[in-house]
């Protein structure tokens, strides 16, 4: 991992950075697991984060995964500074819907989780049949409307979970192909492309991937 | 733009133009070829084309939220983020921040504007389409509002000089309905939207057709000056260091100059024009220094009002006098009325499951253009509305990241997700609204902005005939979508409330009758004739497609008629 990554997987901006002593330290050590201090969730919601954003977008030999590039710590920043404070509260809500379920299949709190944990998790909420989601985003869409009159009502705990999970796993895809190493080196970069053709064989384009601007 | 010269308030110029965007603009460029010395007067900053674009070449990564803004900042710009797009950190310092610029809504209406050199021209949509005489007769056929002044014939050479000055690429048709012009070579439509072409011409008999954008780029080899051609990013709201598109900023203003007739003074925030009670003309404008809140007077023989429509009227409503008390040039009680912009978001989506070993190079700059079909005579009059609309939209291919078992996470996710998605394809229909009198806007002096001048309040609604219409923008787009044999097919129907499409016009309308109308058949104040109203303001009806090139071929023309007034005067 290069530095540069190293500082996109801290959260900040090169424009924020100051480089103290404890930094210096995490690019020295970037051989293991990079310290993840979440802004936004607790550190154990933080440690399901990571390990439920490194399923959606698994590692690989060839090309990085979402961890490698930082998504983790994109979407805590994002909760933390982009969202309004009712979806922030609503997150933390989806959290501890989260956090109990675990509770009650593992026995075990969301920091002591294993990442088969988490991926029996995912599997339950997401690979699930069209009908069902439907039945969840319906759920939440009353959750919405009734959370207009009173903040303080909580949502169908399984809708609940699952909108958290479909959450994630959206912003991942988005920081994910919005990220400089797979924008730049793994989907098509063109960004001054100089011309247009309006119809050629997927091939000639960009070796069959999706354009990244 | 780099020298800008120091107005002096002892000056007597010959024109002053109030406004810089597409307006503005073409006003300047045209009074300065004409000799003319010409001060422009811009209430916001500076942009100087390319050297003020500080996001012209970054990537998505190079934002800290990937465009997003974080809260502290949004809340500044809650009114412009109505939109849905315009609050990107990739273009949003090209809109107003709203806390400093409040506005008032009795009813609902998105203003959504840029206070800066350049104005909307650096931001706008840049589809380009002349008026015919479908639109210029329209009022007078149907007895509504009062008739234009003007016909297709009067506008026709200066469509053709502007034209040939911004570049705009496109198909000539030869529809009455929708005037050629000389188009700079067209940009390719893609495979879903050809084979949605020639679906129409084996379903359809009533002349609709669907063809490309017609957009002011440079897609030819003609040369223009300081410009080249669009390299095809699709990053045009944050200003093109190509020039690839044309602006005031790359173009107009730059002509200007070159004339050595410029001078242009922004932080000017005109607060009224000056009435000569004793030559019963115009003598110049007052301003007040944004930054330092100083007012001062600059004089001159002619005064363009180019600030866009709801500003113009405000200027006229505030310029009060013993013989304008209701501001001047309002004898008729028009200022500020008939309120119109272009109702949309209405149409379908439909997805395309065909053509995947097919996609397209290039981020295309504006999408597809289908001419209106309604209400031409024949076979294509409706009972329920009068008027019509056009189809923007197209198809593209976006990620894929539909939810299925096999796709929701891990290793099959992140192999398709950097594939092209399914094709996707949307008509989304641009309506005509009609004049009414009592959509308006006022001015409220019991709250005052941070110049101390009065707020504008909104009070404009859409009405029946706008509603008739959108039923059948909603469901032709279905039918037309069907038919071609697409899939998935999505009604849209999202009316909004005025604004939204950033072409609010019609607030000191042109006419025959000074009682009726503020501006006579050259762009003039009936009863102050050197003050001249070129911006959406003077706009009688509305057509259905964008107006920016109608109001840059009347301002041409309006200021070649002025340059010749005060030749004449000389």
């Amino acid at each position: 991992m290069d530095r540069r990554q190293a500082i996109k997987n801290l959260g900040l901006g090169a424009g924020f950075l100051v480089v103290t002593p404890t930094i210096m330290s995490l690019f020295q050590s970037c051989t293991s697991e990079v310290e993840f201090t979440p802004l936004f969730v607790s550190k154990g919601e933080g440690h399901a984060l990571r390990r439920i954003v490194d399923l959606i977008i698994p590692s690989d030999d060839v090309v990085p995964g979402a961890v490698d590039v930082g998504v983790h710590s994109f979407i805590d920043s994002y909760w933390n500074s982009v969202i309004t404070e009712e979806q922030q509260g609503q997150v933390k809500v989806g959290f501890n819907l989260l956090a109990e379920k675990f509770r009650s299949t593992f026995n075990n709190e969301l920091e002591a989780g294993n990442t088969e944990d988490f991926d029996q998790l995912l599997a339950t909420y997401l690979k699930t049949t069209k009908e069902q989601q439907n039945a969840y985003d319906e759920k939440m869409g009353e959750y919405y409307v009734a959370f207009q009159n009173d903040p303080t009502v909580l949502p169908d705990a399984e809708a609940g979970v699952y909108s958290l999970l479909t959450n994630i796993r959206s912003m991942t895809i988005r920081g994910w192909k919005k990220s400089e190493q797979i924008g730049e080196n793994v989907l098509w970069y063109d960004p001054i492309p100089g011309q247009q053709k309006g119809c050629i064989p997927l091939s000639e384009a960009g070796n069959g991937k999706v354009m990244s601007l | 733009m780099s020298n800008i010269n120091k107005p002096s308030t002892s000056d007597l110029y010959d024109a002053i133009v109030v406004g810089s965007g597409i307006s503005g603009g073409w006003a300047a460029k045209e009074l300065c070829e004409n000799g003319m010395k010409t001060l422009v007067l811009e209430r916001g900053r500076m942009i100087e084309h390319i050297k003020d674009y500080h996001t012209m070449n970054m990537d998505p990564w190079d934002f800290e939220f990937k465009g997003k803004l974080p809260r502290e900042e949004k809340a500044k710009q809650l009114k412009q983020d109505r939109s849905g797009y315009t609050t990107n950190e990739a273009h949003r310092h090209f809109f107003v921040n709203d806390l400093e610029h409040p506005y008032n809504e009795t009813k609902r209406f998105d203003w959504l504007r840029g206070y800066h050199v350049g104005g909307r021209s650096l931001v706008w949509g840049r589809h380009s389409y002349r008026w015919s005489d479908f639109d210029f007769e329209a009022n007078v056929k149907e007895n509504i509002a009062v008739d234009w002044p003007v016909r297709y014939k009067d506008i026709e050479p200066w469509y053709e000089k502007v034209e040939k000055f911004i570049g705009v690429s496109g198909e000539a048709l030869g529809l009455p309905q929708l005037p050629d012009s000389k188009f700079g070579p067209p940009i390719e439509m893609n495979c879903v939207e050809n084979d949605l072409k020639e679906n129409m011409a084996n379903n359809y008999d009533d002349g609709r057709v669907l063809t490309v954008g017609r957009i002011a780029h440079i897609t030819g080899t003609e040369s223009f000056e300081g410009r080249s051609a669009c390299q095809f990013r699709n990053r045009c709201m944050r200003g093109c260091p190509f020039g690839g598109y044309f602006s005031s900023n790359s173009s107009t203003l730059p002509a200007a100059e070159r004339t050595g007739n410029l001078t242009i003074r922004p932080f000017s925030v005109v607060s009224q024009v000056m009435y000569d009670e004793t030559t019963g003309k115009a003598s110049g404008v007052e301003i007040i220094d944004a930054e330092t809140n100083e007012k001062m007077v600059f004089n001159s023989k002619v005064v363009f009002l180019c600030a866009s429509a709801i500003a113009s009227a405000s200027i006229l409503l505030q310029s009060k006098s013993e013989r304008f008390p209701n501001g001047l040039g309002n004898d008729s009680g028009e200022v500020g009325h008939n309120i119109m912009d272009h109702h949309f978001k209405a149409g379908a989506y439909a997805t395309v499951n065909d053509f995947e070993d097919k996609y397209y190079k290039g981020r295309r700059p504006g999408g597809i253009y289908l001419p209106r079909f309604r209400n031409l005579g024949g076979g294509t009059d409706q009972k329920n509305f009068l008027r019509g609309y056009g189809y923007q939209g197209g198809a593209s291919r976006s990620h894929y990241d539909e939810m299925v078992a096999e796709l929701a996470y891990g290793k099959n996710l992140k192999e398709s997700i950097t594939t092209p998605g399914k094709w996707r394809m949307l008509l989304l229909g641009f309506g005509e609204c009609l004049p009414y009198h009592e959509n308006k806007m006022t001015l409220d002096y019991d709250r005052l902005d941070g110049w101390g001048l009065p707020t504008v309040t909104f009070d404009a609604e859409w009405k029946e005939n706008e509603y008739e219409m959108r039923k059948d923008m909603v469901s032709q787009a279905v039918e037309m979508l069907e038919n071609a044999g697409y899939d998935d097919i999505e009604p849209w129907d999202d009316p909004g409330a005025p604004g939204l499409g950033i072409h609010e016009m019609g607030t000191a309308r042109m006419g025959k009758d000074p009682k009726t109308s503020v501006c006579n058949g050259n762009n003039q104040v009936h009863a102050v004739p050197n003050v001249y109203l070129t911006d959406g303001a003077f706009m009688t009806s509305a057509s259905c497609v964008n107006p920016s090139l109608t109001y840059m071929a009347f301002s041409a023309r309006a200021a070649n008629h002025a340059a010749e007034q005060i030749k004449k005067e000389a």
